[in-house]
């Protein structure tokens, strides 16, 4: 491998994403609209910015109730305020600046989706808002992977998964014990088949930005937003993860991937680049990330630039391994589905959407020991002031290293998938 | 300096390409035919080290292409089919990034990299984003990408598709400079119009096969009568393609 290329492959890309941050700066900040919207929920008196939503379904189905259902229950819900109407209807309104978008399911939707097809959804956006339809677009994208994703993973039981968003669903005061006690009844009673151990009561009151949540490890005590926004940060991670992954199909897609494999050098320098610059963008990302939750959410973070590096470093084998997963498909598609094998466990259990501290018994056994739970415990360390330094170091060096192993795999598993070769 | 003997591609049970030899020389325009699924982009993918072919001997000024990374494929230029730049960076930013990783040191990019944008009439668009070009402009500059460190060999599939016929005889201006320069071109198209003023010499391949190779006069008294008789006009290389090849549509 050519250092000299890699850079230059390196500083091409960072441009190019640059260019064209839109996409990625989505993917990372979707996280932190949830967690924001999580804070409006949580936090009393304000207000949420609602996106009003309305939905045609000329077919209803258990599979559209499930699409229309994400809207109303979770962080979504309070994102977005659902009407159903008739198509006519629908476009009047959009045109009436009466709603923001309009969400149009096709008929068929539900056959299309449950033999795997990715179902072709019309959304209809009101010109005159830039930001909440555009919202609505990425979220539904969120929501048909997310769900493909589930539904291959559990084989079937999505009601299950329906109860399980209904669980979560926030509630009306501002204590984290509401949280959790509502997840009783429905954990219990899914728990069995699909999460043995379920998620039990933390029993324990939480005031006004509680302070004493999950003490039971010697955690030090820390506030609503500190227990949510390490998830947000891991999040984000996974989807640009999954973002810069898709974008080595885009090399292929345009053939810039087989002009590489022309050169003296061959094509490996470009995978390892994008494995870096992904890195780098990483960093930057959290760091923004980490600004925005000390300073506009007031967690009382430290340490943020060691934090977002450490992040980024050890993200590098994340990077990788989403990109490996990419490669390995046999479409950009596929690549994304597979990946979300990884990326939704890690979102449900791994500390991404529910923090490590509400769970306990095995539930937890398992958040904590994930991928992602590792990452999670060296990072609130470091941002809450309490860092393990030496565990750090052993989990970027180990990041490190199975992100540069991968990295050799994952440009010998492209050219096999993108030119054909043994 | 190219020299292809017996090349032969396999896809499972389908022959890409079956058993074709041709060489060409420097200062050479070889022009490579045939309608779409002739095997044109199999066999110049065999030459670049793509993919590897399933039998016969490649050779690029005397090394073996088939084995691993050579040296010759320093003096190698590809002009691809499809347009592989990246769209959301400008036409200067990609030919620096290619003449760099083609291995031109930063000096010669400086001084290359605006010559070639000048050469093929991008200058005054340089710093505007590829994604914002037209047709033409995106394949000069793919051309641009293909040549701008001088390579001795230059493979070219398809340059010219879809292009107006400014653009069109700009790009065939700078192939023959080239040639005048003594490139070896390997230049593959299914515009016999095109062919006829552009190459020295021809293969003509169909369903993997050479079915007719020489001059433009040899093919054409190698044809005979047979496409004389039918014709008013001068005999003309888009004639004899038709006459070879045969009229049903191809892939
Ligand atoms: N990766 C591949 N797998 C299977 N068949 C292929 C592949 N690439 C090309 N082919 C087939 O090989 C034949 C030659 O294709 P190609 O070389 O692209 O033709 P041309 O460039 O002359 O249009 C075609 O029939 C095409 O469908
Ligand atoms: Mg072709």
């Amino acid at each position: 491998m050519n250092a000299r290329n890699l850079y230059f492959a390196i500083v091409k890309d960072l441009k190019r994403w640059a260019r064209d941050p839109v996409g990625i700066l989505l993917w990372a900040f979707i996280p932190l609209v949830i967690a924001f919207v999580m804070k409006l929920a949580f936090g009393g008196d304000e207000v949420a910015v609602q996106a009003k939503l309305v939905i045609v379904d000329p077919q209803p189905s258990f599979v559209t109730g499930l699409v229309k259902g994400s809207f109303s229950q979770g962080p979504l819900a309070d994102l977005f305020e659902v009407t159903e109407a008739d198509s006519a209807d629908a476009v009047a309104s959009v045109r009436a600046g009466r709603v923001s978008s309009a969400l149009f399911l096709p008929r068929g939707f539900a056959d299309d989706y449950l033999r795997g097809k990715r179902p072709q959804l019309r959304l209809l956006q009101n010109p005159a808002e830039q930001i909440l339809p555009r919202i609505s677009e990425e979220t539904m994208e969120v929501l048909i992977d997310g769900a493909t994703a589930v539904r291959t993973v559990l084989g079937g039981p999505i009601e299950q998964v329906v109860d399980l968003t209904q669980a979560v669903s926030p509630p009306s005061d501002s204590t984290l014990f509401d949280v959790t006690s509502r997840f009783r009844g429905p954990a219990e009673t899914i728990g069995a088949h699909l999460f043995p151990p379920s998620i039990e009561v933390v029993d324990r009151k939480v005031g006004e930005g509680g302070s004493d949540v999950g003490r039971e490890d010697g955690d030090p005590g820390v506030g609503f937003m500190a227990l949510f926004f390490p998830g947000v940060l891991i999040m984000s991670l996974l989807f640009v993860g999954q973002a810069v992954a898709g974008d080595l199909w885009e090399e292929e897609r345009i053939g810039t991937f087989r002009r590489s494999q022309t050169l003296p050098g061959g094509a490996n320098y470009l995978v390892l680049a994008k494995l870096i610059a992904g890195a780098i963008l990483l960093f930057v990302i959290f760091f923004a990330l980490l600004v925005v939750g000390r300073y506009l959410l007031q967690i009382e973070l430290q340490s943020l630039h060691l934090a977002a590096a450490f992040l980024a470093l050890t993200g590098f084998a994340f990077l990788a391994g989403l990109s490996w997963l990419a490669v390995i498909a046999k479409s950009q598609n596929g690549g994304a589905v597979l990946s979300n094998l990884f990326i939704m466990p890690m979102i449900l259990l791994g500390g991404g959407l529910f923090p490590l501290e509400s769970m306990t018994g095995l539930l937890r056994t398992i958040g904590t020991h994930s991928p992602t739970g590792l990452i999670l415990q060296d990072v609130k360390g470091i941002l809450y002031g309490r860092p393990d330094w030496g565990s750090a170091s052993v989990s970027v060096a180990v990041c490190l290293v199975i992100g540069l192993v991968l990295s050799f795999f994952i440009a010998r598993q492209a050219r096999r998938r993108f030119l054909g070769e043994a | 300096m190219i020299e292809v003997e017996n090349l032969r591609k396999e896809y499972g049970s389908r022959v890409a390409v079956d058993g074709i030899s041709f060489r060409v020389e420097p200062g050479q325009i070889f022009g490579l035919l045939g309608p779409n699924g002739a095997g044109k982009t199999t066999t110049i993918s065999c030459i670049s080290g793509l993919i590897r072919p399933t039998s016969g001997t490649l050779n690029v000024r005397g090394e073996d292409m088939t084995r691993g990374r050579s040296e010759a494929r320093r003096s190698l230029g590809v002009v691809p089919q499809e347009l592989a730049m990246y769209m959301e960076v400008s036409a200067q930013e990609n030919l620096q990034y290619w003449a760099s990783v083609q291995g031109l040191s930063s000096d010669e990019v400086k001084r290359k990299v605006p010559e070639m944008l000048e050469r093929v009439g991008l200058a005054d668009r340089a710093k505007d984003p590829v994604k914002d070009f037209s047709g033409g402009m995106k394949r000069r500059l793919n051309l641009a990408i293909g040549l701008v460190h001088d390579p001795e060999v230059v493979l070219m599939d398809e340059p010219t598709v879809g292009v107006d016929p400014q653009s069109r005889g700009h790009i065939l201006d700078l192939i023959k400079e080239r040639a005048a320069a003594g490139c070896a071109i390997l230049y593959t198209t299914h515009y016999m119009g095109e062919a006829e003023g552009l190459c020295d010499s021809f293969s003509i391949m169909d369903h993997g096969k050479v079915i007719a190779e020489g001059t433009l006069d040899e093919l054409l008294s190698q044809a005979g009568d047979a496409i004389q008789r039918q014709t008013v006009p001068e005999p003309s290389l888009e004639r004899l393609f038709l006459h070879l090849t045969g009229k049903e549509l191809r892939e």
